[in-house]
Order: structure tokens, then C-alpha cells, then sequence
């Protein structure tokens, strides 16, 4: 899976550790999240959703392998 | 997704502290008979301790290296999210892999005294390879 929060933090001028911050989590997991090791939670992308403005469809995209 | 029950973050330092004497005990007890006599046990006269007088060391060393690996593996870190929830369920199914490898290798090569090693080492080990690999996930981070 896809993601884009990278991209959203810097829109937002935001480091791991204030996205982390803002939504309950450890700058780790925002981390491993980035780096695609780690799936979030439902409750987290919506979370993120609502911190970026953006929708969880536009930040999170399925790849190929994520069907197998 | 609420966490299941995990000790306040609080208690962990606690059983740092409990377990290195414990297993100091533990190591002593069960090498050199290093017992203390204020733990033997009192027994009656006509006795159904027909394996001699009984000495609580070994019990205390045991319990108390139990106890402290609880404390120090399943109690809450800092920042308890669902991360570090993924990364105690990897760990937890880790160390029963390694656990019961081990057994089944000492069991097919191992045998009388050695085995008996294995025995009481196991009662142990479970919850000792989980703290040893969780703590290592945390600090590959």
C-alpha cells in the first residue's frame, strides 16, 4: 500500500513527531507507517484524514500485491 | 482497540529491580545450594515431608523471577499504541516458537540430569524470550 503522508505533513509544514502528537501515537509508528512496515488502524487513517483535510482514499492507495 | 490487561507503566522499573536478585538466587539455589536458613520450612514430627526437611529458597527464586518478567513484559510503555501492540503479539508468538523448539530438541537430545535442567529452565524461559525479543523490537526502532 501506497501512502502520501509525507507529502501531507510537509503541506501542513508538520514533523513525525507533531503528527504523532496530534493523534495519539509515537513518532515511531508514524515512522513505520510512512515507510509502509506498518498498516494503520482504521481509527488512525481516519484520524489522519481529519488532521491533513484530505480523504483516507487520497492518502492511502492499494497496490497490486495488497489483493493477494 | 482497547489494549488487554497490561500493568501501569509504573511497575516495570519494579521488576527490573526484582528480577536480578531473583535470579541471582535462583543461579546460587540451584547450583552451589545456596539456601537461607530463615526460609526452611518448620515441619511437624510425624511428618508427610518424607523427602527430608524443606527449605523455601528455590520457591521465592522462582516466583520471584515470574513475577518480575510480568512485570517488566506486560506492563504499559509510555507510548502504548497500536504499534507496539503488533510488536508484543510478534514477540509473544517468537518466543513460544523458540520455547517449544527448544523443548523439543532437549526432549529427543537430552536426557536424565540434563534434561531435568531443561525442566526447570522452561518455567522460566516462555516469558524470558518474550522480554528478551520485545525489548529487542524496541530498540531496532
Amino acid at each position: 500500500m501506497k501512502n502520501t503522508i509525507k507529502v501531507e505533513r510537509a503541506k501542513k509544514d508538520m514533523t513525525q513527531e507533531g503528527l504523532a502528537e496530534k493523534i495519539g501515537v509515537s513518532r515511531q509508528t508514524i515512522n513505520s507507517i510512512e515507510k509502509g512496515k506498518y498498516v494503520p488502524s482504521t481509527l488512525l487513517a481516519i484520524k489522519m484524514s481529519d488532521v491533513f483535510g484530505v480523504k483516507v482514499n487520497d492518502i492511502f492507495t492499494l497496490e497490486e500485491e495488497d489483493w493477494s | 482497540m482497547k489494549t488487554h490487561f497490561l500493568f501501569p507503566n509504573k511497575i516495570k522499573p519494579l521488576g527490573w529491580i526484582l528480577f536480578f536478585p531473583s535470579l541471582l538466587l535462583g543461579t546460587t539455589n540451584l547450583y552451589f545450594d545456596f539456601e537461607f536458613d530463615f526460609l526452611d520450612l518448620v515441619v511437624s514430627s510425624d511428618t508427610l515431608f518424607k523427602f527430608g526437611p524443606q527449605n523455601l529458597t528455590d520457591e521465592f527464586a522462582l516466583v520471584g523471577v515470574l513475577v518480575s518478567l510480568m512485570m517488566i513484559g506486560f506492563s504499559k510503555l509510555k507510548t502504548e499504541d497500536e504499534y507496539v501492540q503488533k510488536i508484543r503479539l510478534d514477540s509473544l508468538l517468537w518466543a513460544m516458537y523458540l520455547n517449544i523448539t527448544l523443548v523439543i530438541l532437549s526432549t529427543l537430545f537430552l536426557y536424565g540430569g540434563y534434561y531435568f535442567s531443561v525442566l526447570i529452565y522452561n518455567l522460566f524461559t516462555l516469558p524470558l524470550f518474550f522480554v528478551i525479543r520485545f525489548h529487542y523490537y524496541l530498540s531496532k526502532r
